[in-house]
């Protein structure tokens, strides 16, 4: 079974999907500069539990969201209560342990760090 | 086409700019930890450099996108926190405008580049009401746009090792999440009043379509891809091949249902999404 990424754990507890509380399964430790060129474990689809309706996004023919099954809860029961660096971050040192996230590498640009303008749909 | 150079007057507003910045920022900083252009290739440097000049040109643009949506809320009746926290999040745009130009001066370019000020103007969705909107349009920001960033920077923190951009990118990071968590609460807000009115849900629906379609063509870049180097990975430089794959799994993964945990149909107009 693939791990869910870190990205997407950190995304799906701001889509209020997850939560930010109650699911204290731990950041694990090592979203860090330790990971540096670690390479992508996750590049396959992620095995999700929560995320939505049912069938949840098979995708239209050629597109590539196609396979997000759902299932699992995240991290394993047993993932230490740490915040990893990039959750402190996010959700503040005091947040205590964030949920669904443990260790993972995950690589990604930024180019675009500000919001986007909306296409403009008449009634 | 002008000349943009973020920078502060020698007047009493520079001071109370300080402040502001000062009482916004949520990660401390360590002013000794500073850029070694040394232990990089010099082309990776300046590949990276510019990188960051074009952000800081896109992030002083994006502060109208939230600025203007705080007058529309004001027009939707919004709470007055919802037209707080919107005014500070183009005010974190521009700070973070500071804050590029602050990176491209350490990696060694002047901090300042051309720049198209025209205001442009946000989407007015002609014949629908105020409310629906504000909602259009703080979708689209927040839940999806700003949404799809703060992943890009969880992905790209993860991986990066260069101590002085990495702080930077956690100075950033920590003030688009409050931007990508934005509109699920804006919407948990509104929701009594969309199930009021279902022909307001179908009509976010018809937006969101091309919303959708919208954002995919700006955020998935299309390949030919070619993998970082060690060095740009370690700077955080741009790569397209997971921008892709971080925008799939994000809009899937965590967009989509959070929308619908919401009662919005964001499923059925995510496969439904096509370009007006």
């Amino acid at each position: 079974m693939t791990s869910t990424p870190h990205y997407l754990r950190v995304a799906r507890a701001l889509a209020l999907v997850t939560g930010l509380a109650g699911v204290s399964t731990g950041c694990g430790d090592s979203h860090g500069r330790d990971d540096a060129g670690g390479g992508m474990r996750d590049s396959g689809p992620s095995i999700l539990t929560d995320a939505g309706p049912p069938g949840f996004d098979a995708g239209p023919p050629g597109r590539e969201d196609a396979g997000w099954p759902l299932s699992d809860a995240g991290a394993p029961p047993d993932a230490g209560p740490h915040v990893c660096e990039t959750c402190s971050c996010a959700f503040g040192a005091d947040a205590g342990p964030l949920p669904l996230c443990q260790g993972d590498d995950e690589v990604m640009c930024c180019l675009a760090i500000g919001p986007l303008f909306p296409p403009s749909v008449a009634a | 086409m002008s000349r943009l150079r973020p920078a502060l007057s020698e007047t009493p507003l520079a001071q109370e700019h300080q402040r502001v910045a000062a009482a916004l920022e949520r990660v401390t900083v360590d002013p000794s930890v500073r850029f070694d252009a040394s232990l990089y290739p010099a082309d990776t440097v300046a590949e990276v450099r510019e990188q960051w000049r074009a952000r800081m040109i896109f992030e002083h643009r994006s502060s109208t996108v939230f600025s203007q949506l705080a007058d529309q809320l004001f027009e939707a009746n919004a709470s007055l926190d919802a037209k707080v926290v919107m005014l500070r999040m183009a005010q974190d745009e521009l700070r973070h405008t500071l804050t590029c130009a602050e990176v491209v001066e350490a990696l060694g370019g002047e901090p300042e580049g051309e720049a198209d000020l025209t205001l442009e103007r946000l989407a007015e969705h002609p014949g629908v009401s105020l409310e629906q909107r504000a909602l259009r349009n703080v979708i689209f920001t927040t839940c999806c746009s700003e949404m799809v960033a703060c992943a890009r920077f969880v992905a790209v923190l993860d991986r990066m090792s260069d101590p002085y951009l990495r702080q930077v990118n956690r100075r950033l990071l920590a003030d688009e999440i409050l931007h990508g968590q934005f509109g699920f609460h804006y919407l948990e807000a509104w929701r009594p009043w969309l199930e009021a009115n279902p022909d307001e849900l179908v009509a976010l629906e018809r937006f969101l379509e091309v919303g959708f379609a919208t954002l995919e063509r700006e955020l998935a870049p299309t390949g030919p891809f070619v993998p970082p180097t060690e060095p740009e990975i370690a700077l955080g430089a741009d790569d397209p091949a997971l921008a892709r794959e971080v925008f799939y799994g994000t809009i899937t993964g965590a967009v989509v249902p959070g929308l619908e945990r919401l009662g919005v149909p964001a499923h059925r107009a995510w496969h439904a999404r096509r370009l007006a």
